[in-house]
This record gives structure tokens, sequence and C-alpha cells, in this order.
């Protein structure tokens, strides 16, 4: 229990004269006890069955409190229901693992709801069902759809009563009333939680979050002393059961009341708890929810280096979470209006068909209709238009600014390279310019006209040296127009370059950016350049790009094998270059990690990543993937084998 | 002493005759150059038992400072030959490499020539 002794030390810094009756740090102790024997069930021997079920309740208690280590089991979980062929623990498992990547990366959770979904009604496993619909509603919820999320709800809550399962109805009708809640409809927010109240006091289940939400009622209307028991209560229950988020949730919600009561001291307070929680359970929106209200106490009452402290806090966690989003966002909202345009398609189809059989009918009163029919539908379909077109001007902005982060990370990358470059050049500068004022030196204590041949040879060492400092001079100027070069966006025109060397200083550039990151890993790079290319018509700027980019990543795949594998494993890159008919090709093989067919076929789309959250943008591959094919007329191929190794095949037109 | 300089910027010749101008004058010191690996290797092979001293960068094209290092200390001809290594990378894994290949220093870049002037000054007469 390493994380509540952080949290309790966290505190004790943050409000050394804390009253010990109120020091918040308990461990909870009923999960603890529930945690502890479940770990102990998982080292008896039990039935691979069992097994997977057993994690995937492991992986829900840590869910309320770690939610990386939650995804660890989960994932575990998976493996394991599918080596041995288990399709509920599959489903089971892909729902928690998808609740345990809500926050770092909502798209891929979305698509292991859906997965799991579809599993729970192949198999008609109602009850997972309901929990996948109330699972993907959360998203919905996140992504502010008010439909979308209510529907999902609600259909989950109907499965609930269906089965007579009155446990899930409790939390359905208490995650109805906190979506009716972030929709701003108050009475529905409070209906839907008394009536969770209600029925979870009968069932003795916990009340932490319906308290939260009966807070948050009260709060909007201005009932402050109601509000304020409701958080305290909700507050309560939730260390009691060591549930982290819905601790978060209850300060947070405090904090809010403290805030418009315009007590700032112990809004402070209680945000500050609320981050503590949702930063120990990994829970970002509750942490950027918390820092919102530090950034606004801050500003208010002081000191302001606090309020800034906050703010990057929060434009951290809001770059982390709404980049997703609005792009998940925009995308569904662009799926959506196609749909609409189709539709508005079929049914114009369907009214020209009965154009005709009230032609036949020849009435002039249909006629009439029609053209009121017609005239509304063309208005429709305008106003159809303009929501489509603001969409994708929206879509195109949110695009424009993952690719200006994409570039601002390939910079990265280039200025580590060429900040070693210029290393060099600048100590030649610094040692010629030392030993020629050792040289006059000599030349000022030597006797005038002793030995003409020594003054000779200071005279001509001091020429050569002025010559080496101009020239490394130069060499580091040179080296800083390349890079300027490169962080110049725009359109390059097209030069005729010779292949082979726009391949090796890329590669060399690779490699120190490689250096300069991680100095342990040893890379035998072999080299086969064809000599005698002919020479090639590219934009050097983007191609190198290219080149880069493909270096950097088989680094990476590199590393990422030599983590894993043995002492025997030597980590090996081969860059060769040759002619073939009408153009030129590069073969760019690693012997690194190596992809499966699944990342293959997407490894070319945009947005698509398998590196950690905030180490990829997922457009290095697809911006290279289209400078080679729509910039230059070539293509650009991967062939790959998982465990064995990757080669990218690019060929250039000459 | 014979000093046998390996890098492949040709311009620390320049640098080195100018820095040791004083000890190459008064026959102190006397330096050779190779720009790289092979080229060192086979100078050495053309005169066994002259160059009392290896000075050599680690990060060539072609042959290492390294792979140098080794073959030097496998030619068992050859004196046992004083090596110390330059790297602009003070990573400690080739540090250990160097060490444990045989190497008597390890220098990191930019050269401190004061550093360098001290150290051989220290060497055992030979």
């Amino acid at each position: 229990m390493r994380w509540w002794r952080r949290w309790a030390l966290a505190l004790l810094l943050a409000a050394p004269c804390l009253p010990a009756t109120a020091a918040p740090g308990a461990p909870p102790a009923v999960s603890r006890v529930v945690l502890d024997s479940l770990r102990q069930l998982l080292k008896l021997p039990q039935t691979d069955y069992d097994r997977v079920l057993l994690l995937c309740q492991v992986s829900d208690q840590l869910w309320t409190q770690r939610t990386d280590s939650a995804a660890v089991y989960a994932q575990r979980a998976l493996v394991l229901a599918r080596r041995v062929g288990y399709r509920h623990g599959e489903g089971e498992a892909l729902n928690r693992l998808g609740a345990a990547l809500r926050e770092s990366n909502l798209a891929r959770s979305l698509e292991l709801f859906q997965q799991s979904l579809h599993i729970a009604r192949a198999t008609r496993d109602q009850a997972l069902t309901a929990q996948n619909l109330r699972s993907i509603g959360i998203i919905y919820v996140y992504l502010r759809d008010r439909r979308q999320a209510l529907s999902y709800y609600f259909q989950a809550l109907k499965i609930g009563e269906q089965l007579h399962d009155e446990r899930r109805v409790v939390l359905e009708l208490s995650n109805i009333g906190l979506a009716y809640d972030v929709f701003g409809q108050l009475d529905s927010a409070q209906l839907y939680q008394e009536r969770a109240l209600v029925l979870a006091h009968r069932l003795h289940t916990p009340t932490n979050y319906i308290l939260y939400g009966l807070g948050n009622a009260a709060r909007r209307r201005g009932e402050v002393a109601q509000a304020r028991r409701y958080y305290r209560q909700s507050i309560a229950e939730s260390k009691k059961v060591g549930h982290l988020r819905s601790l978060n949730f209850a300060y947070v919600g405090l904090a809010e009341l403290y805030q418009q009561m315009g007590r700032l001291d112990s809004s402070i307070y209680f945000a500050r708890l609320g981050c503590q929680a949702g930063r120990t359970n990994g829970f970002l929106r509750g942490v950027l929810n918390a820092s919102t209200l530090l950034t606004k106490d801050f500003k208010r009452r002081g000191p302001a280096d606090s309020a800034l402290k906050y703010q990057s806090l929060m434009l951290v966690m809001k770059d982390t979470l709404f980049g997703q989003e609005k792009v998940m966002r925009l995308q569904n909202l662009n799926y959506r209006e196609q749909q609409r345009a189709q539709q508005a398609a079929a049914a114009q189809a369907a009214l020209r068909a009965r154009y005709r059989t009230f032609g036949l009918v020849g009435g002039l009163l249909g006629l009439l209709v029609l053209a009121v029919i017609l005239a509304r539908h063309g208005s429709q379909q305008q106003r159809a238009r303009r929501a489509l077109e603001q969409s994708l001007a929206e879509l195109k902005t949110a695009q424009e600014q993952l690719v200006q982060r994409e570039k601002m990370a390939f910079l990265g990358e280039l200025t580590a390279g060429i900040a070693h470059e210029l290393q060099n050049p600048l100590n030649f500068v610094k040692n010629f310019a030392e030993v020629s004022t050792d040289l006059v030196e000599d030349m000022g204590s030597d006797e005038p006209g002793r030995n003409s041949a020594l003054q000779g040879e200071i005279l001509a060492g001091l020429k050569q040296n002025l010559q080496q400092i101009s020239q490394h001079g130069q060499r580091a100027t040179s080296i800083i127009k390349g890079m300027l070069e490169h962080s110049r966006s725009g359109t390059g025109q097209r030069e005729t370059v010779t292949l082979n060397t726009l391949v090796s200083d890329s590669l060399r550039l690779a490699q120190q950016g490689l250096r300069t990151k991680d100095k342990e890993v040893e890379v035998l790079i072999s080299t086969a350049l064809a000599p005698g290319l002919p020479p090639v018509g590219v934009v050097p700027l983007e191609m190198s790009r290219v080149f880069i980019n493909l270096f950097t990543n088989a680094f990476y795949a590199l590393q990422q094998r030599q983590r894993t594998a043995g002492s025997a494993y030597r980590p090996e890159l081969t860059v060769s270059t040759q002619a073939v008919p009408g153009g030129v090709e590069v073969r760019i093989r690693d012997n690194g990690t190596g992809m499966p067919a699944e990342v293959q076929a997407r490894v070319f789309q945009p947005f698509f990543t398998t590196k950690p959250v905030g180490e990829g943008t997922g457009l290095g591959l697809s911006l290279s993937h289209d400078i080679v094919t729509s910039g230059h007329g070539g293509t650009l191929r991967v062939e790959s084998r998982e465990g064995e190794g990757t080669e990218f095949i690019l060929s250039l037109p000459v | 002493m014979q000093i046998l300089v390996v890098d492949d910027e040709t311009d620390v010749r320049d640098l080195f005759q100018q820095r040791f101008r004083r000890e190459i004058r008064s026959g102190e010191l006397s330096f050779n150059f190779a720009f790289s690996g092979e080229e060192a290797l086979a100078y050495l092979r053309a005169r066994p038992s002259e160059v009392l001293l290896i000075l050599s960068d680690i990060n060539m094209p072609g042959m290492s400072g390294l792979e140098l290092l080794g073959h030097v200390k496998a030619e068992g001809h050859m004196p046992p030959t004083t090596m110390m290594m330059i790297t602009a990378y003070g990573d400690d894994n080739s540090r250990q490499e160097a060490l444990g290949l045989g190497a008597t220093d390890f220098l990191t870049k930019p050269l401190d020539f004061a550093v360098l002037r001290q150290k051989l000054q220290e060497l055992p007469a030979l």
C-alpha cells in the first residue's frame, strides 16, 4: 500500500498544521482487505477460467486506486482468456482494460468496449452487455454528446431492470443522474439520484457517487448547508471503501462550493486534496477539474505563482485529454454528417420516384405539394451542408495543430544532432585562438632579430591558425544554416541531389539524436550504398525528414527489443541503396521488435501509434508516406515479422 | 617519445603541432597522425616498436577506436603500447569497454590540453 503512504506524506508536507482527527490519509481498510484476499486466492491452484475472472476482480479493486495497475491485471486476464479460448472471460477482460485506459487513450478505450460489447451480444451475456453500454455511455459523457450518452445509459438501465439486478440498477440510475448534472438538467439529476439513493439504502450498497450527485444538485440550487453535508458524507464513504475517484469528485465539489461562497482558503484546501486523490489514481479528468479550481482560487487570492503552477498542470491535463477528444468528436461528427447526407440523397431518390407516379396521375395539387416538400428539403440539405462544412473546417484546424506538434518533435530530434555537430568546429575555433595567443606572447618575449627563422615560423603558424579559425567558423555557420532550413515550413523547391549523400547525412543526424537520448545503445550499422546511382530530383529537406523519421523509428524498435532480449542480442541496422528499373530504391532494415500484421496494416494511418501516450503523435510515418507518395511520386512499403525485425522500402522515380 | 594520434578530423594535426610546439622543437615529444583506424594499424605494423603512445578517437567511420585497440592488444609481436581513448560521449559503456580491452586512460572531448600535457608528463619515461 505504497500509495496511501505517499499521499499521507504529501498531505503532511502541504498542511503541516492539520489537526490529527481530520487527517484524510487513512488507508481504505475495506478495499485493502478485499484486494489482499483476492491476491491470496490468485496464489492457490485453480482452473484457467476461474483465474481469468479472479484477475478481472483484482483489476476492479485496483481501478478505484491506481488505474495503471488495474490495466496490468486486465491485460493478464485478456491474454489468458484468449489463450484458453474463454469467450466470456475475454469480454470481461476487454471491458476492464477499456476502463483502465479511459483516461490515457479514449479512442482505444472505446474500441475495447465495442469489442467487449460484440462478444457479450454474440454470447447473449446480458450483464456484460449492460456493463459495456454503461462504459460506452461514460465515453459519450466525456465527449459531451448528450443524446448518445443518455441512449446508452438508458439501454443499460433497461437490461438491469429486465434482469432484476437491483445493484446494477442503482449504478445506472446514479450514472444517469450524473449525466443530467453534466448536461445542466438539474431536476432530472436530482430525481435519478434520489431514486438511486432509496434503492441503495434498501440494498445496503455504497452511496459514494450518489451522495456526490446529490451534493452537486443542492449546490446548484444554492442550498449550501445541504450540499456541504452530502459532500462530506460522500468523502467519508469514499475513504471507507477506498474509492479515490469518487473521493476526487466529492473534494472538488466541496471546493467548488467554498469557492462560490468566497471562502477561498477552504476551497484551496479541499481542491488540493482532490488533486492528490486524482493524481494517485491516475484520474486525469479529476486532476484537471481540481487544478482548474485551484488556478481560479489562486488568481483571486494569490500568490500568483501558485496560480501559474496549477495553470500549467491544468494545461498539461487539457492537452492530454482534449487533444484526443477533439479529434474523436470531430471524426464522429463528420461520420454522422456523411450518414445524414447519404440519407438525404436516398430520400431525394425516393421523392423522385414518387414524383413520376404523381406525374402519371397528373394532379396539379400533387405537384404543388411536391414543390413545397422539395423546397423544404432543399433548405434542410443546405443546413446539413453548412454543419458539415463547419465540422470539416474544425477538423482541419485540429489536424494542423497536430501536424505542427509533430514538426516540433522532429525539430527536437534534429536539434540534438546539430548541437553535437556544432561542438567540433567551435572547439577548433577556441583551440586555435588559444595557441595563437601563445604564439604572439612568444614573439613578444623574444629579443628582436635574435632568431629570424623562429619569427618566420611563428608568423606562418599564426597565418595558418587564422585560416583554421575562419574555416571552422564557416563550418559552424553552414550547420546553423542547415538547421534553419529544416525549421522553415512551407513548400521547398525540388533540387537534383545525390541520394547516397542525403541518406548518409540523415543517418548521421539520427544517430547523434539517438546518442544524446540513450547512451547505452550500441547499434551495429552497416551501409551498402550503390555507387553511380542516377541523380534524383527531390525536395531535400522533406526527404531528409523522411529518412530521419525512418532511422529514428528503427532505433526505437532496436531499443525496445534490447530492453527485453538477452545479452546475446546485437542491435543491427542495415541501410542500402540501389538502382531499380525506372528509379532508385532505399532499404532500411532493423532487427528490432518487428510488427504483427495488424500493426503493419495501420502503420501509415494518421494518428496511429504504438508508442506510449505522449511519446508519439502517430503522424511521423503517415507524413513520411505522404511526402514520398504524393510529394515525390514514389512508394513507401513495409515488410516486417514480429520478433525478427522490420524493413522499410522506399523507392523514388528518376 | 613517439605519439600516434588517430582521429578522422584532419585538422587535429595542426592543432596538436601548435599545442605542443615547444615539446616538439625540444625533441621531447614527436607526433605522427593517422586519420582512420585502418591507417593507424598499417602505420603500426610498418614500424613495430617505434610508437610508445597511441591517442585515439573512438567514433570514426570504418574501424572504430575500440576495434583498433583490440587489434593492437591482440597482435602480440608489438611491444606493449600505452593507449588513451578519446570520445565525445562520456558514457560508462564505452569507458568500461575501453578499459576492459586494456586502454590505459579515457579522455572526453573537447580535449583539455592542459590535462593531456599533465598526463603525458606523468607517464613513466619509456
